[in-house]
């Protein structure tokens, strides 16, 4: 039987074993920039900081108002979750917007339940329409109207950016307001202007960098790049939005830090901080 | 401006840039102009081609987008010709649907034109986005595909090391971005080349200037300048037969600077005649 | 109130996927090959499902009479061409003529023109948001007639200054707004996927 001390030696020597046989696939620069995100994130959640200065960029605090009209002209309300999904065929920032489409589709769909409007809910993906469907089965749950529950409907457009913008451009439909949350690409104006001809507000949200001059004279309210992400922490006042949104501006700072001192080292000569984050050296 | 010209307006406009269309692609382009010009180098794609090493390996990542790809296609398939015209060998892979079905038609157009078959592997559709990236990058396989048997053998044996360059065809969801995301760093010093639209040029531009894409056909101008300078000798047929009609691209872009210069005059005239009126 | 088992799974095979992203190891790359290799077979399956779950809408569509019975027989008729095409015996599958000619006479075209309305729909919504009297669209309509100016397809001695003008809009001017932008997205974004990865905060709403 062997001692506790030898099996602490065993367990050193297999945890050496283990990092004897390990490398860093990055350079050390690049691994310590990816997990400096998970501890500045992880740090502020066992601090979190209460101090916050909400600016709700888009208006959707005021929703609640635009679902009060859409109850007494007797219409319904849209939203789109974009074209990425959760499954589909698509990159990860663009499935990323779908997952941080979803709170603010329960945003939207609290102001509705609780004004009794239905929900049209459009994706192109069946994974993202059962996650939206559960969403909304929240919203109901949480604002005591599931006798509502059954007016809200997930529409699957069919797979395809094409489709969910074509459909949306052909539908007939008078929304009184309409949304589109989440990745919107080259299909995001024929997307938007199928939304705004019948609807009487359209609010935008995507994240996607290319597009942020699009949806801006797309027309509406609207939030571009990294403000989709940040929406909800205006929105509620939970701790874990704000902590997100904090960790981000400190990294951010450290960020434009970093451009600013890397540039004068690169200006005088002595290190191309590019070239060592990304272990290739530039002619 | 009065009802009677707002009515008309919509499918005048349209009827009009139908019209003007038509007409321009029958006739003939005029002297003076051209999409490539002398400050574009053609993406430094030829560079990147010649630096290979004899009879190489070129791994296609095909994902464009149906509406898109219109805009690249002459690019890609004088791409894909230069690449047989150095002797090199060709293994299409697509991550997406829309992107699988256009590279089966690309494909196809090779086989009925006539090219080495032998020098062509079709590695067909992995699903799962980001997942069969890595999956490729890091255990490549040709248990799903078809084609030259010498190259799939070579595929099959060594993977990603039997690879010399990467190709990227962009425009779909999966482009040059998640292929550097996921491949590069698992596949060590294998240069990345891209063929994209424009519209997604602000995002592909960094990774250019820090060095991760070797090489970019982003624009109309790049793929035109390259275009011109290929020497694809008589693989000259796989190419795109038709070229490039300049004019209806010349004529839309004013269209679209008159239609946008026009609004912005009504705007600054509005503008202008208010500040009058409260003035006076 | 989310369940910690799911929670658990996910923060387990995120930080595996994050490791396995940071260090090379032989034992963890293999746990992440079969972590990987069962999200192909996922993303494959959710593709089938989506298929299959939007021929079913289509039909009970049909069957009940409501929604758009023209569309609904349209998804139909195109789902049942293309199976037909692609898995009848003797088709080459996605390399068969008839799945060729489905792509390229119908869906290449339908694509394209789609798309090719975005000419239409960008310049009528520019003249729009000019219209709608914001400063901001002012300036962004201003700037998108002075970039199209500088693309116009001129050669001769126009050429070289048309293209140095295009070259320092797009790497100059633009080019860094948009690097500011794509920083604080890769950033929120970052942060935002650390936060799912490792299970903090609220599962929906």
């Amino acid at each position: 039987m062997p001692s506790p001390a030898e099996i602490l030696g065993r367990v050193v020597r297999f945890v050496g074993e283990v990092l004897g046989a390990s490398s860093l696939r990055f350079e050390v620069g690049t691994t310590l920039v990816v997990l400096g995100v998970v501890l500045v994130l992880l740090q502020l959640v066992a601090r979190p900081v209460s101090r916050w200065v909400t600016s709700d960029a888009a208006g959707l605090a005021g929703v609640g108002r635009a679902m009060a009209l859409a109850a007494e002209a007797g219409t319904d309300a849209v939203v789109s979750l974009g074209g990425a999904g959760i499954a589909r065929s698509s990159d990860a920032l663009g499935r990323l917007q779908t997952v941080a489409a979803l709170p603010i589709l329960g945003h939207v769909a609290r102001a509705a339940a609780r004004s009794g409007v239905p929900l049209r809910v459009l994706t192109n993906d069946p994974v993202a329409g059962v996650m939206a469907a559960s969403t909304i089965d929240a919203a109901h749950a949480t604002t005591a109207t599931l006798e509502r529950q059954g007016r809200t409907r997930i529409v699957m457009v069919g797979e395809g950016r094409p489709a969910i913008a074509g459909l949306a451009m052909t539908a007939r439909a008078r929304p009184a307001a309409a949304f589109a949350f989440g990745s919107l690409r080259e299909e995001a104006l024929l997307h938007l202007d199928g939304l705004r001809s019948g609807a009487g507000s359209l609010t935008t949200a995507t994240a996607e960098a290319a597009q942020a001059s699009t949806v801006r004279i797309g027309g509406g309210e609207t939030l571009i790049g990294p403000q989709l992400y940040q929406a909800t922490a205006d929105l509620r006042s939970s701790v874990d939005e704000r902590t997100m949104v904090m960790a981000a501006n400190r990294l951010i700072g450290l960020a434009v830090a970093l451009i600013l001192v890397g540039t004068l080292l690169a200006l005088a000569g002595i290190v191309d901080i590019g070239s060592a984050l990304t272990g290739i050296v530039r002619g | 401006m009065s009802d009677r010209w707002r009515r008309i307006g919509g499918p005048g406009s349209l009827l009009l840039v139908l019209v003007l269309g038509a007409a321009l692609w029958i006739a003939p382009s005029l002297d003076g102009l051209t999409l490539g010009d002398a400050v574009t180098d053609g993406g430094g794609v030829d560079e990147a081609l010649d630096d290979l090493e004899p009879s190489p390996i070129v791994l296609v990542g095909f994902d464009p987008d149906l509406g898109t790809y219109a805009e690249i296609r002459p690019t890609v398939r004088t791409l894909l010709a230069d690449v047989l015209a150095r002797d090199g060998r060709i293994a299409v892979v697509s991550l997406t649907p829309e992107g699988r079905a256009l590279a089966t038609a690309e494909l196809a157009r090779l086989a009925r034109g006539e090219a080495n078959a032998a020098r062509l592997f079709d590695l067909g559709f992995i699903p799962g986005a980001e997942a069969a990236l890595v999956d490729l990058a890091t255990g490549l396989t040709t248990s799903g595909g078809a084609g030259g048997q010498a190259l799939g053998r070579e595929l099959a044996e060594d993977g990603m090391d039997a690879v010399d360059a990467i190709v990227v065809v962009g425009g779909n969801d999966l482009g040059p971005r998640s292929w550097v995301e996921q491949v590069a760093p698992r596949v060590g010093n294998v240069p990345i080349l891209a063929v994209t639209p424009t519209i997604l040029l602000p995002e592909v531009q960094p990774y250019v200037e820090s060095g991760q894409i070797a090489a970019l056909l982003g624009t109309v101008a790049d793929g035109a300048a390259y275009r011109d300078g290929a020497e694809l000798g008589n693989l000259d047929r796989l190419t795109e037969q038709t070229e490039v009609a300049v004019l209806p691209i010349l004529i839309g872009l004013l269209v679209a600077a008159v239609a946008m210069g026009q609004a912005l005059g009504a705007r600054i005239v509005g503008a202008a005649r208010s500040r009058e009126r409260e003035v006076s | 109130m989310r369940r910690p088992t799911f929670t658990a799974l996910v923060v387990v095979i995120g930080v595996l996927l994050l490791a396995d992203l940071l260090v090379v190891n032989t034992a963890l790359a293999a746990t992440a090959g079969v972590i990987v290799d069962a999200a192909i077979l996922v993303a494959a399956g959710t593709a089938l499902a989506a298929v299959a779950s939007l021929a079913l809408r289509r039909l009970a569509d049909l069957w009940r009479r409501r929604g758009d019975p023209v569309g609904a027989v349209l998804v139909l008729a195109g789902i049942i061409a293309m199976l037909v095409a692609g898995l009848r015996p003797g088709s080459a599958g996605t390399s068969d003529p008839a799945v060729q000619w489905l792509v390229g006479a119908l869906l290449v075209p339908i694509g394209a023109s789609l798309f090719g309305l975005l000419f239409i729909s960008t310049v009528s919504a520019a003249r729009r948001s000019v219209q709608g009297g914001s400063r901001e669209a002012v300036v962004l309509v201003a700037a998108a007639t002075i970039a199209v100016l500088v693309l116009l397809p001129i050669g001769g001695a126009a050429a070289g200054w048309f293209g140095a003008a295009r070259d320092w809009m797009v790497g100059g001017l633009i080019g860094s707004v948009f690097r500011g932008l794509l920083i604080g997205i890769a950033l929120l974004a970052a942060v935002y996927a650390a936060r799912v990865m490792l299970g903090i905060g609220s599962a929906d709403e």
